[in-house]
């Protein structure tokens, strides 16, 4: 059966230009989308009162790139198949740009060039949601330390060098390539690549930078790096963290942005590991809603609130594990308390109780390589935890409200 | 070659200085007060609708004091649109006690830099809706 692709068409057509859909491309193979799996999609939206945005989202990453709209492209979000991005660059050459428009009873969206088409089926079961959003205004002001660094993106060049500099066989078994240090602040931007753990050294670099507040974050920096080797050197591009703590990095040049969530590496490195060994042990790990990877997990032991986290040591090369539950709150550094504290310490054996910030909490630790021993340190936490028990009546006596 | 601090060489910087003080005040008009009336409406406007007292329906403007000293106002209501605008507070307030777990106002409020420096993604008010499949009979 011939197509014809005129009939029940939408009451909207957008025009895209093959040099926009071409960005779009390039894109999607700098964070290793080209070769388009079946499920993976692009968002076609538009700003309000602005120009039209393509915008691509992935874990750690979500890219946009702003095109030229016409006054009658929609504002809805429309979904578009990665791998029907190349086809469209296809139509659209020698057409001088393709239309793109939705058939209502066949439930496609179909790409028209001069006198060629082509046509997908609508993804279905998808939504654009918050997290699709590249920057969420807070009206709330959660802005309390931005830090802003201009640089040039030819200057950057240094930086995604270093990053993409790695050393012959970058394997510890961990699977986790080190995340990037960076500082902005006093006229730099500055980063380390700490590739320690593999026998090659740190690697530290600066750029000169027009900067605005400071601030200090780390993230898994090589599909950004790749990203960046493919943007214009002569154009400048604007580095941006929210607050101290915050979600993301911006990094934006005048029609491309890109966001990168903010973690930290010892995170990335053990704690699936450690959610996984707390579930194989039986316990319920309480799910997290946000995009980082959370600093602590929550689980419940004999109905008392405990939580598992992952802490480098010292040296920056090496982790460990703690658990921990807050035994009280509100509990003074008086002498009575620190000695009854050292007291029970005397007792315990592979754990210890620990005031701080006026939380008397009991802690067991072990080295982060050790986590498949998950279990057996859950024993220790439990016997601290029956040994400690007679503290929650005992300690608040010495608080001052007493 | 001069060293002229002005632009203009020496002839023609201005030398009146009460000039020059109307130029700092000028200064500190654009470059610290505006945008931070701006953004105080930016805002107020979407949450309280626009304010009923003033032409353009903004709530803040920059205003002087008898020392000459610059501070942002806030229009003064009439009785019966000052209890509209409480019963809009009270809206605001319920949902904010709603969401409280979640989103915690801070003492200082510091501007939306987002908009300045993202760019044009940063104007969104609303998530766009999604286009969904729907496959209608011939």
């Amino acid at each position: 059966m011939i197509p014809n692709f005129e009939t029940n068409k939408s009451d909207w057509t957008i025009r895209v230009t093959i040099g926009e859909l071409i960005d779009v491309m390039s894109a999607l193979s700098m964070i290793g989308r080209s070769g388009g799996n079946g499920e993976a999609h692009v968002w076609l939206t538009k700003v309000p009162k602005g120009p039209r945005l393509w915008i691509i989202r992935e874990r750690i990453i979500t890219t946009w790139i702003t095109a030229d709209a016409e006054s009658t492209d929609p504002t809805f979000a429309l979904p578009i198949p990665d791998r029907f991005i190349p086809h469209l660059i296809e139509v659209a050459s020698g057409s001088g740009g393709a239309d793109l428009f939705y058939n209502e009873t066949e439930g496609t969206i179909i790409g028209r060039g001069t006198d060629r088409y082509i046509s997908t089926d609508h993804p279905d079961n998808v939504e654009f949601t918050e997290k699709d959003m590249p920057y969420l205004g807070r009206i709330h002001g959660h802005h309390e330390s931005p830090a802003v660094a201009e640089v040039s993106v030819k200057d950057l060049t240094l930086f995604t060098d270093t990053v993409q500099d790695f050393p012959r066989d970058p394997t510890d078994g961990s699977r986790v390539f080190p995340f990037v240090h960076v500082a902005i602040g006093d006229g730099q931007f500055a980063w380390t690549m700490d590739w320690r753990r593999y026998n090659a050294g740190r690697t530290t670099g600066s750029i000169p930078a027009r900067t605005n507040g400071h601030s200090t974050f780390t993230f898994y920096p090589y599909i950004l790096a790749r990203y960046l080797r493919s943007r214009d050197d002569h154009e400048e591009a604007r580095i941006f963290v929210d607050e101290q703590n915050s979600d993301y990095v911006f990094i934006t040049g005048d029609k491309w942005g890109i966001r990168c969530l903010l973690d930290r590496e010892e995170l990335a490195r053990w704690s699936s590991e450690v959610k996984a060994q707390l579930e194989r042990e039986g316990f319920e790990v309480e799910e997290t809603e946000g995009e980082r990877i959370p600093d602590f997990y929550t689980f419940t032991f004999d109905n008392l609130e405990c939580f598992a986290s992952v802490h480098c040591k010292d040296d920056e090369l090496s982790e460990y594990i703690r658990l921990t539950h807050i035994l009280t709150t509100n509990t003074p550094a008086n002498r009575d308390v620190l000695e009854e504290i050292n007291n029970i310490n005397a007792t315990l054996y592979g754990a210890r109780l620990v005031l701080r910030d006026g939380e008397v909490r009991i802690i067991v630790e072990f080295p982060a390589k050790a986590v498949t021993d998950m279990g057996s340190h859950l024993s220790v936490l439990k016997t601290a935890l029956d040994r400690c028990k007679n503290l929650t009546v005992f300690l608040p006596l010495f608080s001052d409200s007493h | 070659m001069s060293h002229s601090p002005s632009p203009f060489g020496d002839d023609f910087g201005p030398s009146d200085e009460s000039l020059i003080e109307t130029f700092v005040e000028v200064e500190q008009f654009v470059l610290d007060l505006e945008p931070k009336v701006r953004e105080v409406n930016r805002v107020l406007v979407p949450l309280f609708g626009k304010c009923p007292s003033s032409k353009d329906g903004s709530w803040a403007y920059i205003a002087k004091d008898d020392n000459d000293q610059y501070f942002i106002a806030f229009e003064c209501l009439p009785v019966d649109k000052a209890f509209g605008l409480v019963a809009r507070l009270a809206e605001v307030l319920a949902l904010v006690e709603d969401a409280n777990s979640h989103v915690r106002a801070r003492d200082s409020y510091q501007p939306d830099l987002g908009h300045v420096i993202v760019g044009d993604v940063a104007q969104f008010n609303v998530v766009p809706h999604t286009h969904v499949r729907v496959v209608r009979k011939s």
